[in-house]
């Protein structure tokens, strides 16, 4: 089970560091991608983690918006990994990144549209139904506003209470679409019931060198900025206490640096009322 | 709708061009803030090609890498969200590339590739040598795999020196140069670290014959038929002190 505290999000290069740690309540969450292998030491070393640690396993390549199904032969693998190591929670994203033609290696947008919510439905069914759980879905960052028949909120509500799937709020997230496609950030996390919200990630974004009053570009390449941190501070108070798990996947810092983030966002818990 | 909305957006990922993706945008849409899609396809699916042949990058420069993995990608892109493994076809890619300069930069891609290979291979069971050697005589029927982490690579160059020292991140050695001459180089995951070594060509052949799912009598013979002093015991006692055999041990 993940504990109610902020967790990092791990890389092999910090393995050593992170079982070596002393810190309590941490957990860590890794890209399921990057351990769907036959083995070696990066597999053994998250086993390692996982034999100390809460873990939870981030899906980024799934695809369960797209136009085929999830891949059969992805979903296996994934369900190896999850039989392997029992993730206390595992996510994906509400995006497409496959057809028939290739992977796409992004998160590429949905229109929030009825049938867009139907094809997303039926791959949240279907992963679901492979690893034999219940996942969470995460928000996309939005860098282009798309003609849809409802608003985000509105459309995840609708998908989690459709398919059971909880939600994952990635306030950066939020931050980043509510700047690129001018929602009301504090409005979107108002929207969500805090019983659908399972987890809440923070990251940091850059600003795009071409735009750069436009646009912001959700790339986990820096510390969490201060308006995202004031945005977590709302969606904790409006939730009440959940994980929070802190994204970094590039530029990454030593651990440590990571460590004294993550206790900026364990610092928040007080503000729902709760102690830890 | 949706399914023309995805065509065009995947045809967008392919030309760059996104004026297809209008008819679905709302009116005020900057279509340039696509390009964050594609350029985060290209930047990830670039990285990983660099991730994965480090010393190609390493000999040829990070500049020149990125246009051959650019082209790469547009010519051979990801099928699988798992680009861990992302690159099979690279080798020959790069050889298929005039370079007149580095004409064994293949040799240099393969080596590359088979040590990912084994990196993330399972190191596989032990085999129990007690069991081995209650087979007396027998031995030479015995049929083994190759551990999974194994990797046999043929070159065309004799990159192997120059090759691990790159992959060792150790300053090259002024005096090697790279001849024309053949090399057999075995690869194999122990204790966690992947290692490799050149093979005479009786032992490629002893490996290889085993590979193929061979008794140790038959490989044997085969590495004899090459070089009439090859030491079955000895290779086998290297072999199994090196856990490059695997399970199951099957006898005729």
């Amino acid at each position: 089970m993940i504990p109610v505290a902020a967790g990092v999000g791990l890389k092999p290069e910090h393995f050593s560091a992170a079982l070596a740690t002393t810190c309590s309540d941490l957990w860590f969450e890794v890209h399921a991608e990057n351990y769907m292998i036959g083995g070696g030491a990066r597999l053994d070393g998250l086993i390692a983690i996982r034999e100390q640690f809460p873990v939870s396993l981030h899906g980024i390549g799934a695809s369960i918006g797209g136009p085929l199904p999830p891949s059969r032969d992805h979903l296996r693998y994934l369900k190896q990994l999850v039989d392997l190591l029992e993730p206390a929670m595992i996510s994906e994203h509400a995006v497409w990144s496959r057809d028939a033609r290739q992977y796409y290696a992004d998160l590429l947008p949905l229109p929030r549209t009825r049938e867009a919510m139907q094809r997303l439905c039926d791959g949240i069914d279907e992963m679901q139904t492979a690893l034999g759980r219940k996942i969470l879905i995460e928000n996309p960052a939005n860098y282009v506003a798309l003609v849809s028949e409802m608003d985000e909120p509105e459309f995840l509500l609708e998908v989690a209470r459709t398919t059971g799937a909880g939600l994952l709020v990635d306030v950066n997230n939020i931050y980043v679409s509510a700047h690129n496609c001018g929602i009301d950030a504090k409005g979107y996390i108002d929207a969500i019931p805090p019983e659908l919200v399972g987890e809440i990630h923070i990251a940091g974004h850059h600003v795009d060198e071409n735009y750069p009053d436009q646009l912001l570009i959700d790339s986990h390449s820096a510390p969490v900025v201060a308006p995202v941190w004031d945005l977590l501070d709302h969606a904790i108070k409006t939730y009440g206490p959940k994980p929070i798990l802190l994204e970094r996947d590039a530029n990454i810092p030593p651990f440590v640096e990571l460590l004294i983030e993550r206790d900026l966002a364990q610092n928040v818990y007080p503000l729902c009322g709760s102690v830890h | 709708m949706l399914d023309r909305y995805t065509s065009a957006f995947s045809d967008f990922m392919q030309s760059g061009n996104p004026a297809a993706l209008r008819e679905f945008c709302e009116p005020a849409t900057n279509l340039s803030f696509f390009a964050v899609y594609r350029n985060g396809y290209l930047r990830t699916t670039i990285e990983a090609l660099a991730a994965n042949f480090p010393v190609v990058d390493t000999m040829v420069g990070n500049a020149y890498f990125k246009q051959l993995a650019r082209a790469f990608v547009s010519e051979f892109p990801p099928t699988t969200a798992t680009l861990t493994g992302y690159g099979r076809d690279f080798p020959a890619f790069v050889g298929s590339r005039s370079n007149d300069d580095l004409p064994y930069l293949t040799d240099v891609a393969s080596l590359d590739f088979a040590w990912l290979c084994s990196f993330f291979s399972s190191s596989g069971s032990k085999i129990d040598t007690t069991e081995l050697a209650n087979l007396g005589d027998d031995i030479v029927e015995v049929r083994l795999g190759l551990n999974s982490s194994v990797q046999l690579v043929s070159t065309t160059w004799d990159v192997f020196e120059i090759w691990q020292f790159h992959r060792r991140d150790e300053p090259v050695d002024e005096e090697i140069s790279i001849t024309e001459v053949p090399q057999h180089i075995l690869l194999w995951q122990q204790e966690q670290i992947v290692r490799s070594r050149v093979l005479s060509a009786a032992e490629h052949a002893f490996f290889a014959t085993i590979d193929h799912g061979e008794t140790l009598g038959v490989a044997a013979d085969a590495a004899m038929s090459i070089e009439s002093t090859f030491d079955l015991g000895n290779e086998f006692s290297s072999m199994l002190d090196a856990q490059l055999l695997s399970l199951p041990i099957r006898t005729e």
